[in-house]
């Protein structure tokens, strides 16, 4: 599947605002999400072809917002990708466990989510 | 719950976590313990429950296999350094700093009455459903999984007391292991009822 358009969710400007410019520089059309709770409803208005979703996050975190998209019947198809700055091998596998296609631990470098979204 | 006991599954032959294969023993039958389900369990055995295929996340805590439902966990972590509370229960490690947050940690092995799986690494999982978050200390990771309505057990096997009362809504003979799927409401109420000394 082509990836044209990405959601990013993450609370952190600085953060959300790299993720922006990574994705669009390289041709991505980017939308964006500041909380678990934005991210569902934008999952569902904008209709994303992949999601990068930060994990710690106030409120609905990354894994709870990743396991209800990924079990809408709506948004199910929707492939989801972790970035945190979680990085023990137990968030790997929890985020597994959630439905998320990938995971990415912060600091990342430009390639690990072009090439992460590459091969979604 | 004796720790050196198997747990059974109260049909079929006497060794533990046999699958049901009919008739029992006569010596086994004699010992045989049934527990019967409250009303909220049979409430609970009219609805999802008689779904084909119920998805789960299950985990172990020594001999003990649990389920709780798939979309009801925050988070699994390393365990943290627990604060001890004075005057609490044997069982509750105590208070946990993950992140900022004020974490109750359980020590699920103490308060069951089993022992823990020798050489698995434990890890803390937290439940959080917004007013309310608990953290129990498991062995190794949780892994979701799939029971049947064909797999559930005709009734529980014998139970320790913090998962009696209506914590236990259905027991699954899966993959060679009885698995208790909780009512994590009751369990959180039953622990929390049980915390102060």
């Amino acid at each position: 599947m082509a990836i044209e358009k990405v959601l990013v969710v993450d609370d952190s400007a600085t953060d959300l605002q790299n993720l922006v410019g990574i994705c669009s520089s390289a041709g991505y059309a980017v939308i964006t999400a500041t909380s678990g709770t934005e991210a569902l409803d934008k999952v569902k208005s904008d209709t994303p072809d992949a999601v990068l979703l930060d994990v710690i996050m106030p409120g609905m975190n990354g894994f709870q917002a990743c396991r209800a998209i990924t079990s809408d019947p709506v948004t199910q198809h929707i492939p989801v990708v972790l970035v945190s700055s979680k990085g023990e091998k137990t968030d790997r596998v929890w985020g597994q466990e959630q439905g998320a296609k990938g995971y990415i631990s912060k600091p990342f470098t430009a390639e690990q989510i072009l090439d992460q979204l590459k091969i979604l | 719950m004796d720790p050196k006991q198997p747990m059974t599954t109260g049909v079929g032959p006497s060794c533990a976590y046999a699958s049901p294969t009919g008739l029992a023993d006569p010596v086994s039958a004699l010992d045989r313990t049934f527990v019967l389900p409250d009303a909220e369990t049979e409430r609970e055995g009219s609805g999802e429950h008689d779904q084909q295929i119920l998805r789960r996340m299950g985990f172990r805590v020594g001999e003990l296999g649990l389920l709780f439902p798939w979309d009801a966990g925050r988070e699994v972590v390393v365990p943290p350094r627990v604060g001890r509370i004075p005057n609490t229960a044997p069982w509750f490690a105590g208070l946990a700093n993950v992140r900022g947050g004020l974490v109750p940690v359980v020590d699920t092995a103490a308060a069951f009455s089993v022992v823990r799986q020798a050489g698995v690494p434990g890890y803390l999982l937290i439940f959080d459903d917004g007013a309310d978050t608990l953290g129990l200390l498991i062995d190794g990771l949780p892994r979701v999984i799939d029971v049947q309505a064909s797999q559930r057990l005709a009734s529980l096997p014998l139970l320790p007391t913090l998962l009696e009362g209506g914590v236990v809504l259905a027991a699954y003979d899966h993959a060679d292991r009885v698995w208790l799927d909780l009512n994590l409401d009751a369990l959180s109420e039953a622990l929390g009822q049980g915390i102060p000394l």
